[in-house]
């Protein structure tokens, strides 16, 4: 066998090493794919917000909604940002203010860390479950 | 069950715009494309169906369906044109050959890793029905918020309140058409366009390899581009950059299409130049690649010549077009400044170019990206060093046909790197975020480059079998059997 039919099945063998690196790669994440789950919490949470936005109603939703935090969103952490964006996509178009000084309706998600103090004015509560409350200004 | 009905003359509207496109180039040059046809087709109609869309949005408002007419009225409009212009249909070159001598061999392999491939994706898109953070926070954020802001949508949805709001709308432009079709805002429609851009990328680098170098490299760049987890997971994210990483591949396709084409005709370079400016609907990274080709074309222009390059740089500007007004609108009217670089000021852009710490965090990023444990696709193994250990066995093609398309890719692929390294160099976030915003972006902006560069190394080595060498090196498309 000459040197070009030795170059000719080394060029052969490096294709196949080649292809069958990548049908391991593909069978790998194809294993990893299966019964792993993804973060489902991001659709139960969005049920939660959309029944505080179907608890708003067209005036309602005028008004300041705010997330009770006690910072500005650049300054949450990013798990924190996480969640208010969470509420954000959730609520969707109402806007959410993430502070404590919303006038009319407060947020209160008991996953933000450190858990957030309710301010004395929210006194009407709606629970609506796994940490998610809708707070109202006292009247 | 209306809805549904409608949504599907939409869907096969917005398509069929695409491969008429496609088509008339096509007839126009003489060439029959086939699946490469409707590999380009498929997104170049998605884009022209959002930017329809977001001129039908400014003239009707969000709640309309005028959208639907405009779409049918251009493809009624392109037909005819079709039909008038080519009645005779063209006398086509034929393809050429293809000396696959190993398809019973290979045709089932090929079958069985695509369905893998496809069981995977849509397993992984399952378990991310509302997307990746990125999806829900911007791009089906953005979706929802026109969808349901109604008349009021320019108000709401670029409020200071939301964030990136000056990222181009492909995305939630067709996610919106789709659920006012509908008439619900279902998860489904992401989900779908996240897996048909997935699978359209793949087809379209199947499809193009088959074309310029041969059916077993086509395999093969098919294979390592459906093998790479951070493709699939990026795919079931729904993030934008599947597609945008399939609109940087179909514009050089369709500059690889100009450049083999037997005739001058520049046609293929005004759809490139649509398919670019579709680059910058999609992403902000689509700007950096338009100037990227444009750049390329003119470095690579000693090889055909400069009175030439005027011609084709005029055909791809006036081809991005419609796009490029469409997201020129879009920021003067509505976007607020970019995130990255509205915050910037000279003195902090010259001051950064300087920062000796900065150049070494983001060289250490790019060197992790690319040949760190696992590499920016996520690989178990990385096929890289295969790669180049195929490349140093079999060779580069010393007799390349398509001369100047390999540069054209090979120059953009540069040019972008250097584009992203210097976006990270001068943006306008500190120091201190900036490791941050390396570990979140930069293996998905490595991944956008990804198909391309499977395109440029597979068109630069030689083939894996001899015979096809042969083919490959073959003259010129006029001395094809007829």
């Amino acid at each position: 066998m000459g040197m070009k039919g030795k170059s000719e099945i080394g060029r052969f063998i490096a294709a196949s090493v080649l292809a069958v690196v990548c049908m391991l790669n593909l069978v790998s994440k194809f294993m990893t794919s299966t019964g792993q789950g993804g973060p489902s919490y991001i659709g139960f949470y969005d049920a939660k917000f959309a029944e505080i936005r179907s608890e708003l109603t067209r005036a309602d939703s005028a008004k300041t909604v705010g997330y009770l935090v006690e910072t500005g969103f650049e300054n949450l952490s990013i798990e924190n940002q996480g969640y208010f964006l969470q509420a954000q996509y959730g609520l969707a178009p109402i806007f959410l203010h993430p502070a404590t000084d919303a006038d009319k309706f407060v947020i209160l998600d008991a996953r933000i860390q450190p858990a957030p103090i309710v301010p004395s004015r929210f006194k009407a509560f709606k629970i609506l479950g796994d940490g998610i409350f809708l707070l109202k200004a006292a009247q | 069950m209306i809805s549904i009905i409608e949504c599907l003359i939409w869907i096969a509207a917005s398509i069929g715009i695409g491969c008429c496109l496609v088509e008339l180039c096509a007839a126009r040059s003489c060439e029959r494309l086939g699946a490469l046809g409707l590999a380009l087709g498929f997104g170049l109609g998605v884009g022209s169906s959002a930017c329809l869309y977001f001129i039908s949005l400014l003239i009707f408002g969000g709640a309309s369906l005028a959208f639907v007419w405009m779409n049918l009225a251009l493809l009624t409009v392109l037909l005819i044109l079709r039909v008038l212009l080519y009645r005779n249909g063209g006398v086509r070159t034929p393809s050429p050959p293809s000396p696959f001598q190993y398809r019973d061999a290979l045709i089932p392999i090929l079958a069985i890793t695509a369905v893998v491939f496809i069981l995977t994706v849509f397993l992984r898109s399952s378990t991310f029905i509302h997307g990746g953070w990125d999806a829900w926070t911007f791009w089906n954020l953005r979706a929802r918020w026109i969808f349901r802001s109604g008349a009021d949508w320019p108000a709401s949805v670029f409020s200071p309140l939301l964030a990136n709001t000056d990222y181009p709308l492909l995305l939630p432009s067709t996610t919106v058409q789709a659920w006012n079709l509908l008439g619900t805002e279902t998860v489904y429609v992401p989900v779908s366009i996240g897996i048909a851009f997935e699978l359209g990328t793949v087809a379209l680098l199947l499809a193009v390899l088959w074309r310029f170098s041969s059916p077993m490299k086509s395999i093969l760049g098919m294979l390592l581009l459906m093998a790479t987890p951070l493709f699939i997971d990026l795919g079931a994210y729904q993030y934008g950059d599947v597609p945008i990483a399939y609109f940087f591949l179909s514009t050089l396709t369709l500059i690889g299409l100009h450049d083999s084409a037997a005739s001058d005709r520049k046609e293929w370079l005004a759809l490139a130049g649509f398919a670019a400016g579709l680059c910058c609907w999609t992403k902000n990274e689509g700007m950096l690649f338009a100037g990227s080709v444009i750049m390329a074309r003119i470095f690579t222009a000693r090889l055909s010549g400069w009175r030439n390059l005027a011609k084709e740089l005029l055909y791809i500007v006036v081809g991005a077009g419609v796009p490029v007004a469409v997201l020129f609108y879009f920021r003067h009217a509505y976007a607020p400044p970019s995130v990255m670089f509205g915050s910037q000021t000279v003195r902090g852009f010259i001051s950064q170019i300087f920062e000796a710490p900065r150049h070494a965090m983001i060289l250490r990023a790019f060197i992790r990206s690319v040949i760190g444990f696992g590499g920016f696709g996520n690989w178990k193994i990385s096929p890289l060093p295969f790669m180049a250990i195929y490349a140093a066995v079999a060779g580069f093609n010393k007799n390349q046909r398509y001369s100047r398309f390999l540069s054209t890719c090979l120059v953009s692929l540069l040019l972008m790197l250097a584009g992203y390294y210097a976006v990270y160099l001068t943006e306008g976030i500190p120091a201190a975020k900036l490791q941050q915003h390396l570990d979140t972006s930069l293996d998905r902006l490595m991944f956008q480059l990804w198909p391309m560069f499977i395109l440029t190394y597979f068109l630069a080595v030689r083939n894996p079998l001899p015979q096809e060498n042969v083919a490959h090196s073959q003259p010129s498309p006029e001395s094809w059997p007829a």
